[in-house]
């Protein structure tokens, strides 16, 4: 990727002591840096978890969020300020995770849209722009937006930068103060935030992740401005651009390894592992000039191929899914002879109904499967897949009629998200909360159906199911009337927390009396990936003593974070 | 010469144990083989002792159609009595008998019109064609009358059933193996109906109470319900059976919620633990079937 002349932005930067005009290369550097800051400061707002529950993902979802903004711009040499926003817009859409990922990616739309046509904007600009993002965002879902959250320090920033705008037409003078406002919104919205009728953030001793993490964003900008970064070396913005390899994030997020010879004349190492190494992941090019052997990890293999195949001749190519190699890895490591199935999703005909789920890998993948889902979405790190990595999976299915299962509330505008951005498929999301939700909606499909009466169906079938969750408490606090010790373990009724307690066996106990068992017929538990099968067993049997009436099966779920998901039905 | 002669194979089922004989109705029997015995059916063994028997041993039950030579022989001496058969047979997707039937017609083309008719069903819709064409035969209709009659009736006859054990639907294709493995371990009952004479898996519950609420779903989708039959593997009201007729009786008062055994041949498909509703439509309905 090309890399700015460093000395000159240094010389930008110090040497105008206002900064009155930002145009698409320096709207470009601020994402950088916006991006950059948060890179540091992620682990803090996903620690800022309502509950005191170990899968927070507020931070992290916008940090993906705006490296994949990033990598959109990240080639460009376009001046023009709208141009650049309206990228930003497009990569922050396609890479949003998660509902704050997803109302960033509004919030860029917003400002995109009022810096269109403009060349560079000014500090009057500039505001209109951060007010018309902070109205989108406001507005798109049409409904009236919670206060307490990202859409009000948003909201704050934009009235701070008007404020600023009419005294000062200095860039960064405005920015300070949107910063100052943002952050000092964020220590309010514990007072802001009431879910049913409850101050949840002041209850549970945290801020707005979201909010916080928007402030941290624009907080990155103002740093870069002030040379606080750029003074840190001559590459920060190289370092910005560096993303790609500055946390490995990728996991198996470049999933195909591409292996080959290419044999040659007058091949350029230097030039070649560089290209081949912007590719992806984990690249490796040795050789001489007249023989490469060359191995990446990447998302598109015809990427390196195509490529190497316009150097030379092309031999010994190899190109493996690692996915389908770690999923057989992960079946053949279980013991249990369910486990050992490799159990393929149905095949799917063009004018079938079919469902995408989303579902954190292992055992839940092959529950899932086997009960007819068309295709499974993982999410990556955070289990919260991108509005582009669902667009794919709608794309990739034969059919045109497609229902989303996000199994999970912090997916669900995701889902929207990307219903509403596939141009020629019919796209219903079903918003399943849960994995046993969406276990209920999916036995309700009917692949031959109409698509409408089927996703009626399923949104039936979400009520038609408890959910429980036990896992391990990440701090001391007070959720409602239950007092939780961090290390207890605490027990969630449709992620609610209800018990907390230090043994398994009592803190199941109360939860399924929490979930009505007793007036039910079937109890499920999906034991997670830190769980062996007999332990789950063995505690099965425990609960069937004072469950005697009822059927208690025992599932390999797989999942991380939870030590077990239950249903009640 | 002679009435119309009516001809059916053993899987049909009759709501009203008499008809056959009122009728005179030809009930060609089929053979069922379970591990190394063979039975006749509804002469040497009847449904719910099979039940038994498929729930206790591994061996798996396979029914035998009529022999080509036995239709044909059939068909030779009702061709005494009379020179219009019609003959009704389960579905062609379900067992062989209505191919073996269409080649026992060809021996007697020009001495005898034999109508062969794929009922699409069988059980108890088979029985109520049966009895139907039985009936117009009587009243002297001839044998384009009465297959007019039939083609009428087919596709106002409706199945569905939910099945407890995996094993059997596994074996007949309508369900993989992973399905059935993890299915089990999931308690998952899936539904099926019988379309165009096929059965197709549909939704699927995993308690019984949801079972009932889908039968009850499937049931008040229609307008206007001639009959209405409750098939299961035992003749004792079950708690289903209960909970079914109570809540369907809100809807449709006037009908009668008989309980009938399913028969063999059915449970060489689904196996032993189903349960399922049999319904004739009313006749002038125009109906969005969604289930």
């Amino acid at each position: 990727m090309m890399m700015d002349d460093p000395i000159k932005e240094q010389r930008l930067v110090r040497m105008s002591t206002s900064w009155q005009r930002c145009d698409g290369q320096g709207l470009k550097r601020l994402a950088a840096a916006g991006t950059a800051w948060l890179e540091q400061k992620y682990p803090a707002v996903n620690a800022l978890n309502v509950f005191p529950v170990p899968d927070g993902d507020t931070g992290i979802n916008m940090l993906l969020t705006m490296r994949n903004a990033w990598e959109e711009v990240a080639t460009t040499a376009e001046d023009n300020v709208g141009a650049v926003a309206a990228m930003l817009a497009k990569g922050t859409l396609m890479g949003s995770r998660g509902n704050s990922g997803v109302i960033l990616s509004q919030l860029w739309k917003g400002f995109a849209q009022a810096l269109e046509g403009v060349d560079a904007f000014d500090a009057g600009q500039m505001a209109v722009a951060m007010r018309r993002a902070s109205e989108f965002a406001d507005n798109v879902r049409g409904m009236k937006p919670v206060e307490g959250t990202i859409l009000t320090v948003a909201r704050d920033g934009a009235q701070a930068a008007e404020v600023a705008a009419g005294q000062s037409s200095d860039l960064r003078t405005i920015l300070a103060q949107v910063v100052e406002e943002m952050h000092e919104s964020v220590e309010r919205t514990p007072d802001l935030l009431v879910r049913d009728g409850v101050y949840v953030l002041r209850d549970a001793g945290v801020v707005d992740a979201g909010g916080l993490g928007l402030a941290y964003i624009l907080e990155g900008m103002l740093r870069y401005l002030n040379g606080e970064v750029v003074e840190m070396s001559g590459d920060q913005v190289g370092e910005a651009a560096h993303l790609e390899g500055g946390i490995d994030l990728s996991g198996l997020d470049f999933p195909y390894d591409v292996q080959f010879v290419l044999t040659g004349q007058h091949l350029d190492i230097d030039s070649i592992s560089s290209t081949i190494a912007s590719m992806g992941d984990s690249a490796l090019v040795i050789g001489d000039a007249n023989t490469l052997k060359v191995h990446v990890h990447v998302v598109n293999p015809g990427e390196p191929l195509d490529y190497a195949a316009e150097l030379g001749t092309l031999s010994d190519v190899v190109v493996e899914n690692m996915r389908e190699q770690y999923q057989e890895f992960v079946l053949s490591q279980d013991g249990a002879s369910a486990a050992a199935l490799a159990v393929e999703p149905p095949e799917v005909n063009a004018g079938d109904v079919a469902a995408i789920v989303v579902a954190p890998g292992g055992g839940l993948e092959r529950v899932f499967y086997s009960l007819g889902a068309a295709r499974i979405v993982s999410g990556g790190q955070t289990m919260n897949p991108s509005t582009e990595e669902l667009i794919a999976a709608v794309e990739a299915l034969p059919t045109d009629k497609i229902i989303l299962l996000p199994n999970n509330k912090n997916i669900l505008m995701a889902a929207e998200q990307a219903a509403e951005h596939v141009q020629d498929k019919q796209v219903r999301v079903v918003a399943s909360r849960t994995i046993p939700q969406g276990i209920s909606a999916l036995l309700a499909l009917d692949a031959q159906g109409d698509l409408e009466t089927v996703a009626q169906a399923m949104t039936n079938a979400l009520g038609q199911v408890e959910t429980g969750e036990i896992t391990t408490a990440t701090r001391t606090t007070r959720i409602g009337d239950v007092d939780v010790r961090e290390g207890q373990l605490i027990g969630l009724h449709d992620d609610d927390l209800r018990v907390a307690g230090d043994s398994m066996a009592e803190v199941m106990r109360a939860l399924l009396a929490e979930m009505g068992a007793a007036d039910m017929e079937l109890v499920t538990l999906y034991y997670g990936d830190g769980v062996n099968e007999s332990e789950a067993q063995a505690l099965a049997r425990t609960m069937q003593e004072d469950y005697a009436g009822i059927e208690i099966e025992v599932v390999e779920g797989g999942q991380p974070h939870y030590h077990y998901i239950l249903s009640a039905e | 010469m002679g009435k119309v002669r009516i001809v059916t194979d053993s899987a049909a089922r009759f709501e009203n144990g008499s008809a056959v004989e009122e009728h005179q109705i030809e009930i060609i029997p089929m053979r069922l083989r379970l591990g190394s015995q063979t039975f006749v059916e509804g002469l040497e063994i009847d449904s719910e002792e099979l039940f038994h028997r498929m729930r206790h041993s591994n061996a798996i039950p396979t029914i035998e159609p009529p022999s080509v030579d036995e239709f044909g022989n059939l068909f030779q001496t009702l061709s005494r009595e009379t020179d219009q058969i019609c003959v009704l047979t389960n579905s062609q997707h379900l067992s062989k008998a209505w191919y073996h039937a269409n080649q026992a017609r060809q021996s007697l083309l020009g001495r005898c019109e034999i109508a062969i008719m794929d009922s699409q069903t069988t059980s108890v819709g088979l029985g109520f064609l049966a009895e139907s064409a039985a009936r117009a035969a009587d009243d002297g209709a001839d044998l384009e009358d009465i297959v007019r009659m039939v083609r009428g009736l087919i596709p106002r006859l409706y199945s569905v059933y939910y099945v407890e054990t995996l094993d059997f639907v596994q074996r007949a294709g309508l369900i993989g193996e992973a399905q059935a493995v993890l299915g089990t371990m999931l308690n998952i009952m899936p539904f099926l109906t019988i379309e165009a004479g096929v059965l197709i898996p549909m939704e699927k519950v995993r308690t019984h109470a949801h079972a009932v609420d889908k039968m009850v779903e499937f049931v008040t989708e229609f307008i206007t319900i001639e009959k209405l039959i409750i098939m299961q593997n035992t003749l004792r009201i079950t708690d289903q059976a209960r909970m079914l007729q109570d809540r369907l009786m809100l809807d449709f008062p006037d009908l009668d919620y008989p309980i009938m055994l399913y028969e063999p041949l059915l449970s060489t498909w689904i196996g032993p633990d189903g349960m399922g509703v049999v319904v004739l439509e009313g006749e002038d309905d125009r109906r969005n079937r969604h289930f």
